[in-house]
């Protein structure tokens, strides 16, 4: 398994940096991806449309017969994963069920077979990293996640639901030939 | 200090989730909602524990309207203490258990202060659902006071038994130990020790499965309406059903195991042992041939239970049939019509 380090990149704790030149384009579409999936719920309905952008997907991973579901549609802009430790590999957004764990009950297998990401808002007061380390206080999550992988995603990264408008959370199923740790644009801590 | 039960909960919805549900919510058999929220993977022994916390609905409210964090529902005393299940064991139901029963000091798992429902991946559902289901029993012909009061009671006693033995089936290591202590404190000389036992056995269990009298109307035809748990009501009902099919056959067990029971002075006594071995085998057999026939209880585990007291296990297996038989009769006169169907309330 390979391993990337990003000893360049300074691990920031707290960071309010704000990537403005990046984001302000990526918040855009998330906004647009937000409005667009707004009925993208976790359960959602799998005859409700046509299989529209993710026909032509190619996933990275094994996932379930009509999955992603119809909503999905490709994500683009800065996002945050949660990863225990500054230093990740190149499976560092691999989803649960990849990971060869059984789908747990009452979790839709197609939302277990995805990689959540946490919205990278920089309208959050206190800037897009107090947004993650607001969602973070959850006491599994803190317990092992400890750090937020800051990654940008170009539409061939693969595609995304947003539960609602105001989610902090996108199930992400990464497209194949996606490369995670080459999307990394910093670590930073959480603490 | 009185010990608590444990209950059990349906799944409602995820609140929070991040790779795995982190935040649920769920509803016990009496409709009560309950936060669950995922706790330190190795904080006990389960495999994937959750911390547990029953809420009011106005405090559930609270909560929502980002009136209250999550670890101020948590510390709410006015709804009772937190329970622990393992969803990696959650089937149609979890299993909630106290949370003093499998950890120490469980307020070292409450949230940290500052967790908002604006933390929520997913949308609030405002959703409920219906654990307990109305069962209406058609009635017809005379009744007297009496036969009502006949019919409740042996429903009632069925009903606790199949529930209590529902949850043996569930949960054996925990369960079973306490069916044995309770087999064991009665003396089973008559019918005081029937009654005190099912009486038991329903207050064991009154807390997650209520069976109560919804409706009853006297008119002829008339009917009796009651609610509890699909299953259990199911398989009463299975039970009568069935019962008309082996009747004569099991009629001629019981009366065989009673005569073995006469004639070894164990019927009027409290004994828990036969007088030799070969009475043991003859008792045993038929017991087990009452309880197999009656194709409604898992026999190993009442047998389990029951293992050092052959005795008491045979008058039990005796009890259970003439409760069975006793409504079975009322069906059979054409008094009673089984439901066609459960319906939600």
């Amino acid at each position: 398994m390979s391993v990337v380090d990003f000893p360049q990149h300074r691990i920031v704790r707290r960071s309010r940096r704000a990537k403005r030149d990046i984001s302000i384009t990526s918040l855009e579409n998330q906004h647009v991806a937000g409005r667009r999936l707004l009925r993208g719920a976790l359960n959602f309905d799998r005859h409700s449309s046509k299989r529209g952008d993710v026909l032509n997907f190619a996933p990275k991973e094994a996932l379930p017969t009509e999955c992603p579901p119809d909503k999905a549609a490709p994500l683009s802009g800065l996002f945050v994963r949660l990863v225990e430790g500054p230093i990740v590999d190149a499976t560092f957004c691999d989803s649960f069920s990849a990971m060869g764990k059984v789908a747990k009950a009452n979790v839709d297998p197609c939302v277990w077979a995805a990689c959540s990401l946490i919205v990278y808002d920089e309208e959050w007061p206190g800037g897009p990293i107090a947004r993650v380390v607001d969602f973070a206080k959850q006491r599994r999550l803190i317990q092992y996640k400890k750090f937020g992988a800051i990654i940008r995603l170009s539409p061939e990264a693969g595609v995304g639901i947003r539960s609602t408008e105001d989610s902090p959370h996108y199930s992400f199923w990464m497209a194949y030939g996606f490369q995670p740790a080459t999307a990394v644009q910093d670590i930073v801590s959480l603490l | 200090m009185r010990k608590r039960p444990k209950m059990r909960a349906s799944f409602i919805q995820t609140l929070v989730y991040y790779d795995e549900p982190l935040l649920a919510l769920l509803q016990n058999r009496k409709g009560t909602y309950i936060l669950a929220y995922a706790m330190d993977e190795n904080a006990t022994d389960l495999k994937d524990p959750y911390l547990a916390k029953p809420v009011s609905k106005p405090l559930l409210d609270a909560y929502i309207q980002q009136k209250a964090d999550l670890n101020f529902v948590m510390r709410d005393k006015r709804t009772g203490e937190p329970y622990i299940f393992d969803w990696a064991e959650f089937d149609n139901e979890a299993l909630l258990y106290p949370a003093e029963q499998i950890t120490d000091d469980y307020t070292q798992f409450y949230p940290e202060p500052g967790f908002f429902s604006r933390n929520h991946t997913e949308p609030f559902l405002n959703r409920s659902i219906a654990s307990l289901v109305k069962h209406a029993y058609r009635i017809d012909g005379r009744w007297s006071a009496a036969d009502f009061s006949r019919f409740y009671a042996k429903l009632a006693d069925l009903y606790a038994i199949f529930s209590y033995l529902g949850e043996l089936r569930r949960d054996k290591s925990i369960v079973s130990n306490g069916l044995s202590s309770t087999v064991s404190r009665y003396p089973w000389q008559g019918g005081g020790s029937y009654l005190g036992f099912f009486r038991e056995v329903a207050a064991e269990s009154r807390e997650d499965y209520p069976l109560q009298v919804s409706r009853i109307q006297y008119a002829s035809p008339g009917q009796i309406e009651v609610k509890g748990v699909q299953d259990s009501l199911t398989q009463i009902d299975n039970l009568i059903t069935h019962f008309g099919s082996v009747k004569a056959d099991l009629s001629h067990t019981y009366r065989e195991l009673r005569s073995i029971l006469e004639r070894d002075g164990a019927l009027g006594s409290d004994a828990l042992t036969f007088s030799n071995g070969a009475i043991t085998a003859m008792a045993l057999s038929r017991a087990d041939t009452i309880l197999e026939e009656m194709r409604a209880f898992d026999v190993e585990i009442i047998r389990d239970a029951c293992s050092d007291k052959p005795v008491p296990y045979a008058k039990l297996a005796m009890a259970i049939y003439r409760r069975g038989l006793d409504l079975h009769r009322f069906h059979a006169e054409g008094r009673v019509q089984l439901p066609e169907g459960p319906s939600t309330h």
